[in-house]
Protein backbone atom coordinates (compact mmCIF):
# COMPACT_ATOMS: atom_id res chain seq x y z
CA UNK A 1 0.00 0.00 0.00
CA UNK A 2 2.88 2.35 0.75
CA UNK A 3 4.27 1.89 -2.75
CA UNK A 4 0.85 2.32 -4.38
CA UNK A 5 0.05 5.42 -2.37
CA UNK A 6 3.42 6.99 -3.13
CA UNK A 7 3.13 6.10 -6.79
CA UNK A 8 -0.36 7.58 -7.20
CA UNK A 9 0.02 10.62 -5.00
CA UNK A 10 3.67 11.52 -5.34
CA UNK A 11 2.99 14.77 -7.21
CA UNK A 12 0.71 16.18 -4.54
CA UNK A 13 2.90 14.75 -1.76
CA UNK A 14 6.04 16.37 -3.14
CA UNK A 15 4.34 19.70 -3.83
CA UNK A 16 2.90 19.87 -0.33
CA UNK A 17 6.26 18.89 1.14
CA UNK A 18 7.88 21.77 -0.76
CA UNK A 19 5.19 24.09 0.57
CA UNK A 20 5.90 22.85 4.10
CA UNK A 21 9.63 23.33 3.59
CA UNK A 22 9.06 26.93 2.50
CA UNK A 23 7.03 27.45 5.65
CA UNK A 24 9.66 25.96 7.96
CA UNK A 25 12.96 27.40 6.71
CA UNK A 26 13.83 30.64 8.56
CA UNK A 27 14.25 33.12 5.69
CA UNK A 28 14.41 36.35 7.70
CA UNK A 29 12.81 38.38 4.95
CA UNK A 30 9.56 40.31 5.23
CA UNK A 31 7.99 38.91 2.10
CA UNK A 32 8.76 35.27 2.74
CA UNK A 33 7.66 35.64 6.35
CA UNK A 34 4.28 36.70 5.07
CA UNK A 35 4.10 33.81 2.64
CA UNK A 36 5.02 31.49 5.52
CA UNK A 37 2.20 32.98 7.53
CA UNK A 38 -0.25 32.30 4.70
CA UNK A 39 0.96 28.71 4.31
CA UNK A 40 0.67 28.05 8.04
CA UNK A 41 -2.81 29.49 8.07
CA UNK A 42 -4.04 27.57 5.04
CA UNK A 43 -2.16 24.27 5.34
CA UNK A 44 -5.05 22.23 6.72
CA UNK A 45 -7.23 23.61 3.93
CA UNK A 46 -4.69 22.50 1.32
CA UNK A 47 -4.72 19.00 2.82
CA UNK A 48 -8.54 18.99 2.77
CA UNK A 49 -8.95 20.20 -0.81
CA UNK A 50 -5.97 18.64 -2.57
CA UNK A 51 -5.39 15.42 -0.60
CA UNK A 52 -8.80 14.45 0.82
CA UNK A 53 -11.29 15.39 -1.85
CA UNK A 54 -9.70 13.73 -4.89
CA UNK A 55 -8.82 10.49 -3.05
CA UNK A 56 -12.13 8.72 -3.72
CA UNK A 57 -13.71 11.20 -6.14
CA UNK A 58 -11.04 10.64 -8.78
CA UNK A 59 -11.42 6.86 -8.54
CA UNK A 60 -15.13 7.26 -9.22
CA UNK A 61 -14.78 9.94 -11.87
CA UNK A 62 -12.18 8.10 -13.93
CA UNK A 63 -13.88 4.82 -13.12
CA UNK A 64 -10.61 3.34 -11.93
CA UNK A 65 -12.35 1.98 -8.86
CA UNK A 66 -13.41 -0.97 -10.99
CA UNK A 67 -9.73 -1.79 -11.25
CA UNK A 68 -8.61 -0.66 -7.80
CA UNK A 69 -11.27 -2.57 -5.89
CA UNK A 70 -11.21 -5.67 -8.03
CA UNK A 71 -7.82 -6.83 -6.71
CA UNK A 72 -6.79 -9.16 -3.91
CA UNK A 73 -6.78 -6.21 -1.56
CA UNK A 74 -10.33 -5.57 -0.42
CA UNK A 75 -11.73 -2.06 -0.93
CA UNK A 76 -11.74 -1.51 2.81
CA UNK A 77 -8.09 -2.37 3.36
CA UNK A 78 -7.21 -0.43 0.17
CA UNK A 79 -8.85 2.62 1.69
CA UNK A 80 -7.48 2.10 5.19
CA UNK A 81 -3.97 1.54 3.86
CA UNK A 82 -4.04 4.65 1.70
CA UNK A 83 -5.55 6.76 4.46
CA UNK A 84 -2.98 5.54 6.97
CA UNK A 85 -0.06 6.43 4.72
CA UNK A 86 -1.51 9.81 3.75
CA UNK A 87 -2.56 10.65 7.31
CA UNK A 88 0.95 9.83 8.52
CA UNK A 89 2.48 12.01 5.82
CA UNK A 90 0.35 15.10 6.34
CA UNK A 91 0.42 14.77 10.15
CA UNK A 92 4.21 14.80 9.97
CA UNK A 93 4.21 17.85 7.71
CA UNK A 94 1.70 19.66 9.91
CA UNK A 95 3.74 18.86 13.01
CA UNK A 96 6.73 20.44 11.32
CA UNK A 97 4.85 23.60 10.42
CA UNK A 98 2.46 24.19 13.29
CA UNK A 99 1.92 21.37 15.82
CA UNK A 100 -1.38 22.87 16.99
CA UNK A 101 -2.96 22.33 13.60
CA UNK A 102 -2.81 18.52 13.39
CA UNK A 103 -6.44 18.28 14.51
CA UNK A 104 -7.50 20.64 11.73
CA UNK A 105 -5.57 18.67 9.12
CA UNK A 106 -7.23 15.44 10.26
CA UNK A 107 -10.65 17.08 10.07
CA UNK A 108 -9.87 18.49 6.64
CA UNK A 109 -8.77 15.14 5.29
CA UNK A 110 -11.87 13.41 6.69
CA UNK A 111 -14.20 16.07 5.26
CA UNK A 112 -12.48 15.84 1.89
CA UNK A 113 -12.66 12.05 1.67
CA UNK A 114 -16.30 11.94 2.75
CA UNK A 115 -17.39 14.62 0.30
CA UNK A 116 -15.46 12.81 -2.43
CA UNK A 117 -17.39 9.64 -1.62
CA UNK A 118 -20.74 11.46 -1.64
CA UNK A 119 -20.23 13.80 -4.59
CA UNK A 120 -18.03 11.48 -6.70
CA UNK A 121 -16.69 14.30 -8.90
CA UNK A 122 -13.30 15.79 -8.19
CA UNK A 123 -13.91 19.50 -8.79
CA UNK A 124 -17.32 19.50 -7.13
CA UNK A 125 -15.94 17.56 -4.17
CA UNK A 126 -13.12 20.07 -3.82
CA UNK A 127 -15.59 22.96 -3.78
CA UNK A 128 -17.82 21.25 -1.23
CA UNK A 129 -14.81 20.42 0.92
CA UNK A 130 -13.58 24.00 0.87
CA UNK A 131 -16.98 25.32 1.94
CA UNK A 132 -17.59 22.81 4.73
CA UNK A 133 -14.03 22.91 6.00
CA UNK A 134 -13.89 26.70 6.27
CA UNK A 135 -17.17 26.72 8.17
CA UNK A 136 -15.95 24.03 10.60
CA UNK A 137 -12.44 25.42 10.93
CA UNK A 138 -13.69 28.78 12.16
CA UNK A 139 -16.07 27.33 14.71
CA UNK A 140 -14.14 24.38 16.18
CA UNK A 141 -11.04 24.04 18.32
CA UNK A 142 -8.25 21.61 17.40
CA UNK A 143 -9.38 18.84 19.76
CA UNK A 144 -13.03 19.01 18.71
CA UNK A 145 -11.80 19.00 15.10
CA UNK A 146 -9.81 15.82 15.64
CA UNK A 147 -12.81 14.11 17.30
CA UNK A 148 -15.19 15.18 14.53
CA UNK A 149 -12.61 14.11 11.95
CA UNK A 150 -12.43 10.64 13.48
CA UNK A 151 -16.23 10.41 13.53
CA UNK A 152 -16.48 11.45 9.89
CA UNK A 153 -13.81 8.90 9.06
CA UNK A 154 -15.90 6.15 10.66
CA UNK A 155 -18.90 7.32 8.63
CA UNK A 156 -16.78 7.20 5.48
CA UNK A 157 -15.59 3.67 6.19
CA UNK A 158 -19.15 2.50 6.84
CA UNK A 159 -20.44 4.10 3.66
CA UNK A 160 -17.53 2.79 1.64
CA UNK A 161 -18.14 -0.75 2.85
CA UNK A 162 -21.74 -0.45 1.75
CA UNK A 163 -20.81 1.08 -1.61
CA UNK A 164 -18.16 -1.52 -2.29
CA UNK A 165 -20.42 -4.40 -1.34
CA UNK A 166 -23.33 -3.30 -3.47
CA UNK A 167 -21.08 -2.36 -6.35
CA UNK A 168 -21.70 -3.27 -9.78
CA UNK A 169 -25.33 -2.51 -9.22
CA UNK A 170 -27.16 -2.09 -12.47
CA UNK A 171 -30.74 -1.88 -13.59
CA UNK A 172 -33.19 -4.64 -12.93
CA UNK A 173 -32.74 -6.31 -16.30
CA UNK A 174 -29.02 -6.72 -15.75
CA UNK A 175 -27.68 -3.86 -17.88
CA UNK A 176 -24.96 -1.90 -16.08
CA UNK A 177 -25.70 1.42 -14.45
CA UNK A 178 -25.29 4.26 -16.95
CA UNK A 179 -22.18 6.38 -17.03
CA UNK A 180 -22.11 9.50 -14.90
CA UNK A 181 -22.13 8.31 -11.37
CA UNK A 182 -23.96 11.21 -9.76
CA UNK A 183 -26.27 10.23 -6.96
CA UNK A 184 -29.33 11.09 -9.02
CA UNK A 185 -28.24 8.88 -11.89
CA UNK A 186 -27.54 6.05 -9.54
CA UNK A 187 -30.82 6.58 -7.79
CA UNK A 188 -32.70 6.45 -11.05
CA UNK A 189 -30.78 3.42 -12.19
CA UNK A 190 -31.31 1.42 -9.05
CA UNK A 191 -34.84 2.50 -8.21
CA UNK A 192 -36.41 -0.46 -9.90
CA UNK A 193 -34.05 -2.83 -8.10
CA UNK A 194 -34.94 -1.33 -4.78
CA UNK A 195 -38.66 -1.53 -5.55
CA UNK A 196 -38.23 -5.19 -6.39
CA UNK A 197 -36.71 -5.78 -2.96
CA UNK A 198 -39.94 -4.60 -1.40
CA UNK A 199 -42.04 -6.70 -3.73
CA UNK A 200 -40.01 -9.83 -2.99
CA UNK A 201 -40.26 -9.19 0.74
CA UNK B 1 -21.84 33.74 -30.83
CA UNK B 2 -25.28 32.55 -29.79
CA UNK B 3 -24.05 28.98 -30.09
CA UNK B 4 -21.07 29.70 -27.82
CA UNK B 5 -23.35 31.26 -25.21
CA UNK B 6 -25.60 28.23 -25.32
CA UNK B 7 -22.67 25.80 -25.16
CA UNK B 8 -21.02 27.63 -22.27
CA UNK B 9 -24.25 27.80 -20.32
CA UNK B 10 -24.98 24.16 -21.04
CA UNK B 11 -21.56 22.91 -19.95
CA UNK B 12 -20.98 25.19 -16.99
CA UNK B 13 -24.47 25.89 -15.67
CA UNK B 14 -23.95 24.01 -12.40
CA UNK B 15 -20.77 25.78 -11.42
CA UNK B 16 -22.21 29.11 -12.62
CA UNK B 17 -25.41 28.64 -10.66
CA UNK B 18 -23.73 27.48 -7.46
CA UNK B 19 -21.24 30.33 -7.53
CA UNK B 20 -24.08 32.76 -8.19
CA UNK B 21 -26.04 31.42 -5.21
CA UNK B 22 -22.96 31.69 -3.02
CA UNK B 23 -22.27 35.24 -4.19
CA UNK B 24 -25.90 36.24 -3.68
CA UNK B 25 -25.92 34.94 -0.12
CA UNK B 26 -22.58 36.55 0.69
CA UNK B 27 -23.43 39.90 -0.78
CA UNK B 28 -26.85 40.03 0.87
CA UNK B 29 -25.17 39.28 4.22
CA UNK B 30 -22.64 42.04 3.66
CA UNK B 31 -25.26 44.59 2.66
CA UNK B 32 -27.57 43.55 5.49
CA UNK B 33 -24.82 44.15 8.03
CA UNK B 34 -24.01 47.44 6.33
CA UNK B 35 -27.58 48.64 6.71
CA UNK B 36 -27.95 47.86 10.42
CA UNK B 37 -27.81 51.01 12.42
CA UNK B 38 -26.18 49.67 15.58
CA UNK B 39 -22.79 51.23 16.17
CA UNK B 40 -19.47 49.46 16.42
CA UNK B 41 -16.87 48.25 13.98
CA UNK B 42 -16.94 44.53 14.73
CA UNK B 43 -17.87 41.98 12.09
CA UNK B 44 -20.60 39.46 13.05
CA UNK B 45 -19.84 35.82 12.22
CA UNK B 46 -22.13 35.33 9.18
CA UNK B 47 -20.73 38.49 7.67
CA UNK B 48 -17.23 37.21 8.43
CA UNK B 49 -17.88 34.23 6.15
CA UNK B 50 -19.02 36.69 3.51
CA UNK B 51 -15.89 38.80 3.98
CA UNK B 52 -13.79 35.64 3.55
CA UNK B 53 -15.54 34.92 0.27
CA UNK B 54 -15.10 38.53 -0.80
CA UNK B 55 -11.38 38.31 -0.12
CA UNK B 56 -11.02 35.05 -1.99
CA UNK B 57 -13.58 35.55 -4.76
CA UNK B 58 -11.06 35.93 -7.57
CA UNK B 59 -9.37 32.71 -6.46
CA UNK B 60 -12.70 30.87 -6.44
CA UNK B 61 -13.44 32.03 -10.00
CA UNK B 62 -9.93 31.12 -11.13
CA UNK B 63 -9.89 27.67 -9.53
CA UNK B 64 -13.41 26.53 -10.29
CA UNK B 65 -14.26 28.39 -13.52
CA UNK B 66 -10.90 29.08 -15.17
CA UNK B 67 -8.68 26.12 -14.41
CA UNK B 68 -11.04 23.30 -15.47
CA UNK B 69 -12.14 25.15 -18.63
CA UNK B 70 -9.43 23.81 -20.93
CA UNK B 71 -7.78 21.30 -18.57
CA UNK B 72 -10.90 19.15 -18.34
CA UNK B 73 -11.25 19.06 -22.11
CA UNK B 74 -7.71 17.71 -22.39
CA UNK B 75 -8.07 15.37 -19.45
CA UNK B 76 -11.27 13.76 -20.67
CA UNK B 77 -10.05 14.04 -24.26
CA UNK B 78 -13.22 15.88 -25.25
CA UNK B 79 -11.05 18.51 -26.94
CA UNK B 80 -10.97 16.19 -29.92
CA UNK B 81 -14.72 16.70 -30.29
CA UNK B 82 -14.87 20.30 -29.12
CA UNK B 83 -12.17 21.56 -31.45
CA UNK B 84 -13.06 19.34 -34.40
CA UNK B 85 -16.14 21.43 -35.26
CA UNK B 86 -16.70 24.43 -37.52
CA UNK B 87 -15.59 26.69 -34.68
CA UNK B 88 -11.81 27.00 -34.49
CA UNK B 89 -10.15 26.33 -31.12
CA UNK B 90 -9.24 30.00 -30.62
CA UNK B 91 -12.80 31.12 -31.29
CA UNK B 92 -14.06 28.40 -28.99
CA UNK B 93 -11.74 29.72 -26.28
CA UNK B 94 -12.58 33.36 -26.93
CA UNK B 95 -16.31 32.63 -26.87
CA UNK B 96 -16.19 30.64 -23.67
CA UNK B 97 -13.91 33.05 -21.86
CA UNK B 98 -16.04 35.98 -23.03
CA UNK B 99 -19.26 34.50 -21.72
CA UNK B 100 -17.69 33.41 -18.45
CA UNK B 101 -16.01 36.79 -18.01
CA UNK B 102 -19.29 38.66 -18.43
CA UNK B 103 -20.98 36.37 -15.92
CA UNK B 104 -18.03 36.73 -13.52
CA UNK B 105 -18.13 40.52 -13.81
CA UNK B 106 -21.81 40.56 -12.86
CA UNK B 107 -21.04 38.45 -9.78
CA UNK B 108 -18.03 40.63 -8.95
CA UNK B 109 -20.18 43.76 -8.96
CA UNK B 110 -22.52 41.92 -6.60
CA UNK B 111 -19.64 40.89 -4.32
CA UNK B 112 -18.29 44.43 -4.15
CA UNK B 113 -21.46 45.90 -2.70
CA UNK B 114 -20.99 45.69 1.05
CA UNK B 115 -18.05 45.70 3.42
CA UNK B 116 -19.41 43.62 6.31
CA UNK B 117 -18.98 46.31 8.97
CA UNK B 118 -21.96 47.38 11.03
CA UNK B 119 -23.30 50.68 9.80
CA UNK B 120 -22.83 52.01 6.32
CA UNK B 121 -19.36 53.42 5.82
CA UNK B 122 -19.89 56.59 3.90
CA UNK B 123 -16.72 57.61 2.21
CA UNK B 124 -13.71 55.56 1.33
CA UNK B 125 -11.33 53.76 3.65
CA UNK B 126 -8.02 52.00 3.05
CA UNK B 127 -9.04 49.11 5.30
CA UNK B 128 -12.03 48.34 3.06
CA UNK B 129 -10.17 48.77 -0.22
CA UNK B 130 -11.40 45.45 -1.66
CA UNK B 131 -15.07 46.13 -0.92
CA UNK B 132 -15.65 47.90 -4.22
CA UNK B 133 -17.23 46.55 -7.43
CA UNK B 134 -14.36 47.75 -9.62
CA UNK B 135 -11.66 46.10 -7.52
CA UNK B 136 -13.63 42.85 -7.36
CA UNK B 137 -14.10 42.99 -11.14
CA UNK B 138 -10.34 43.26 -11.63
CA UNK B 139 -9.64 40.32 -9.32
CA UNK B 140 -12.23 38.15 -11.01
CA UNK B 141 -10.76 38.79 -14.46
CA UNK B 142 -7.25 38.12 -13.16
CA UNK B 143 -8.29 34.85 -11.53
CA UNK B 144 -10.12 33.68 -14.64
CA UNK B 145 -7.15 34.50 -16.88
CA UNK B 146 -4.68 32.72 -14.59
CA UNK B 147 -6.94 29.67 -14.44
CA UNK B 148 -7.41 29.44 -18.21
CA UNK B 149 -3.71 29.82 -18.94
CA UNK B 150 -2.61 27.27 -16.33
CA UNK B 151 -5.28 24.87 -17.53
CA UNK B 152 -3.94 25.18 -21.05
CA UNK B 153 -0.35 24.63 -19.90
CA UNK B 154 -0.92 21.90 -17.31
CA UNK B 155 -3.64 19.95 -19.17
CA UNK B 156 -4.62 18.41 -15.85
CA UNK B 157 -7.44 19.83 -13.77
CA UNK B 158 -6.03 19.31 -10.29
CA UNK B 159 -2.59 20.60 -11.21
CA UNK B 160 -4.07 23.61 -12.95
CA UNK B 161 -6.23 24.38 -9.90
CA UNK B 162 -3.26 24.18 -7.55
CA UNK B 163 -1.09 26.41 -9.74
CA UNK B 164 -3.92 28.89 -10.17
CA UNK B 165 -4.42 29.11 -6.43
CA UNK B 166 -0.72 29.61 -5.76
CA UNK B 167 -0.28 32.18 -8.52
CA UNK B 168 -3.40 34.09 -7.56
CA UNK B 169 -2.42 34.27 -3.89
CA UNK B 170 1.05 35.45 -4.94
CA UNK B 171 -0.19 38.19 -7.28
CA UNK B 172 -2.88 39.28 -4.85
CA UNK B 173 -0.35 39.61 -2.02
CA UNK B 174 2.01 41.49 -4.31
CA UNK B 175 -0.76 43.92 -5.24
CA UNK B 176 -2.17 44.42 -1.77
CA UNK B 177 1.09 44.63 0.16
CA UNK B 178 3.67 45.70 -2.39
CA UNK B 179 2.40 47.70 -5.33
CA UNK B 180 -0.74 49.36 -4.04
CA UNK B 181 1.05 51.93 -1.88
CA UNK B 182 3.11 53.11 -4.82
CA UNK B 183 0.51 53.84 -7.50
CA UNK B 184 1.21 57.54 -6.75
CA UNK B 185 4.19 59.04 -4.90
CA UNK B 186 3.35 59.27 -1.21
CA UNK B 187 2.83 62.61 0.48
CA UNK B 188 5.22 63.52 3.28
CA UNK B 189 4.44 65.09 6.65
CA UNK B 190 7.45 66.60 8.39
CA UNK B 191 7.90 67.71 12.02
CA UNK B 192 10.88 68.71 14.16
CA UNK B 193 12.95 65.71 15.19
CA UNK B 194 11.61 65.54 18.76
CA UNK B 195 7.94 65.61 17.67
CA UNK B 196 5.87 63.11 15.77
CA UNK B 197 4.67 64.27 12.35
CA UNK B 198 0.88 64.47 12.25
CA UNK B 199 -0.94 62.58 9.54
CA UNK B 200 -4.46 63.38 8.27
CA UNK B 201 -7.27 61.13 9.48
CA UNK B 202 -7.75 57.87 7.60
CA UNK B 203 -4.45 58.04 5.72
CA UNK B 204 -2.46 54.89 4.96
CA UNK B 205 1.08 55.18 6.36
CA UNK B 206 3.68 53.98 3.86
CA UNK B 207 6.95 54.75 5.65
CA UNK B 208 8.28 56.79 8.55
CA UNK B 209 11.67 57.77 9.91
CA UNK B 210 14.03 60.71 10.23
CA UNK B 211 15.44 63.21 7.77
CA UNK B 212 19.11 64.14 7.76
CA UNK B 213 20.47 67.67 7.22
CA UNK B 214 20.16 67.27 3.43
CA UNK B 215 16.41 66.65 3.67
CA UNK B 216 16.73 63.01 2.61
CA UNK B 217 15.67 60.07 4.81
CA UNK B 218 18.65 58.92 6.88
CA UNK B 219 19.58 55.47 8.16
CA UNK B 220 19.01 55.21 11.91
CA UNK B 221 22.40 54.57 13.58
CA UNK B 222 22.66 51.28 15.49
CA UNK B 223 23.15 52.97 18.86
CA UNK B 224 19.88 54.88 18.42
CA UNK B 225 17.86 51.93 17.11
CA UNK B 226 18.25 50.19 20.48
CA UNK B 227 16.70 53.06 22.42
CA UNK B 228 12.96 53.27 23.15
CA UNK B 229 12.98 57.08 22.63
CA UNK B 230 15.62 57.59 19.98
CA UNK B 231 14.81 61.24 19.14
CA UNK B 232 17.61 62.84 21.17
CA UNK B 233 20.13 60.32 19.88
CA UNK B 234 18.99 60.94 16.29
CA UNK B 235 19.31 64.68 16.75
CA UNK B 236 22.83 64.20 18.09
CA UNK B 237 23.69 62.15 15.00
CA UNK B 238 22.60 64.79 12.50
CA UNK B 239 18.87 64.17 12.17
CA UNK B 240 16.86 67.37 11.77
CA UNK B 241 13.27 66.25 11.22
CA UNK B 242 10.98 63.28 11.62
CA UNK B 243 8.79 62.37 8.69
CA UNK B 244 5.85 60.14 7.76
CA UNK B 245 5.06 59.18 4.18
CA UNK B 246 1.34 58.53 3.69
CA UNK B 247 -1.37 58.11 1.11
CA UNK B 248 -4.32 60.38 1.96
CA UNK B 249 -7.78 58.87 2.13
CA UNK B 250 -8.97 61.02 -0.81
CA UNK B 251 -6.85 58.87 -3.13
CA UNK B 252 -8.71 55.62 -2.37
CA UNK B 253 -11.06 55.78 -5.34
CA UNK B 254 -8.30 56.64 -7.77
CA UNK B 255 -6.24 53.75 -6.46
CA UNK B 256 -9.21 51.41 -6.80
CA UNK B 257 -9.51 52.39 -10.45
CA UNK B 258 -5.75 51.89 -10.85
CA UNK B 259 -5.92 48.47 -9.23
CA UNK B 260 -8.72 47.49 -11.61
CA UNK B 261 -6.66 48.68 -14.57
CA UNK B 262 -3.57 46.79 -13.38
CA UNK B 263 -5.57 43.57 -12.95
CA UNK B 264 -7.38 44.16 -16.24
CA UNK B 265 -4.14 44.62 -18.18
CA UNK B 266 -2.53 41.60 -16.49
CA UNK B 267 -5.60 39.52 -17.31
CA UNK B 268 -5.64 40.78 -20.90
CA UNK B 269 -1.99 39.80 -21.29
CA UNK B 270 -2.65 36.33 -19.92
CA UNK B 271 -5.70 35.87 -22.18
CA UNK B 272 -3.63 36.89 -25.20
CA UNK B 273 -0.95 34.38 -24.19
CA UNK B 274 -3.57 31.63 -23.89
CA UNK B 275 -5.12 32.64 -27.20
CA UNK B 276 -1.76 32.57 -29.00
CA UNK B 277 -0.90 29.27 -27.42
CA UNK B 278 -4.12 27.64 -28.61
CA UNK B 279 -3.94 29.35 -32.04
CA UNK B 280 -0.48 28.04 -32.79
CA UNK B 281 -1.97 24.59 -32.49
CA UNK B 282 -2.09 22.19 -29.61
CA UNK B 283 0.14 19.22 -30.05
CA UNK B 284 -0.44 16.08 -28.06
CA UNK B 285 1.42 16.34 -24.76
CA UNK B 286 4.50 14.22 -24.20
CA UNK B 287 2.50 11.72 -22.17
CA UNK B 288 -0.13 11.44 -24.88
CA UNK B 289 2.52 10.97 -27.55
CA UNK B 290 4.09 8.22 -25.49
CA UNK B 291 0.74 6.49 -25.04
CA UNK B 292 -0.11 6.72 -28.72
Amino acid sequence: MIWLTWRQHRAVLVTTAVLAAVAVVPWASGWLDLIQEVIRWAFAGVVAVFWGAPLLAREFEERTYFLAWGQDVSPLSWFLGKSLVLCGAFSLLTLLIEPGQVGYSLLGFAVGVLSGLIVRRTVAAMAATALVFVALRINLGPVASAVLGAALFVVTVTMLRHVARTRPRGTADGTPAPAGFGWWTRFRATRRVRLSWFRDA
Amino acid sequence: MKAMVWLTWRQHRWVLLSTAVLALIASSLLVAVDLTESPGRSVPLPAFYAVLLQTAFGAVIGMFWGAPLVAREFEERTHLVAWGQDVTPQRWLAGKVGVLAVFALVLAVLMGQGDGFRGYQDGASWALFEAHPLVQAGYVLLGLALGVLFGLLARHTLTAMAFTLAAYVGVRMLLALGWREHYLPAERAVAPVREAASVPKGAEIVASGYLGGDGEPMAVPDICARLSRPAACIAANGGTDSYVDYQPVERVFGFQVTEFLVCFLLALGLFVLAHERIRRGWRPSRTHRRLA
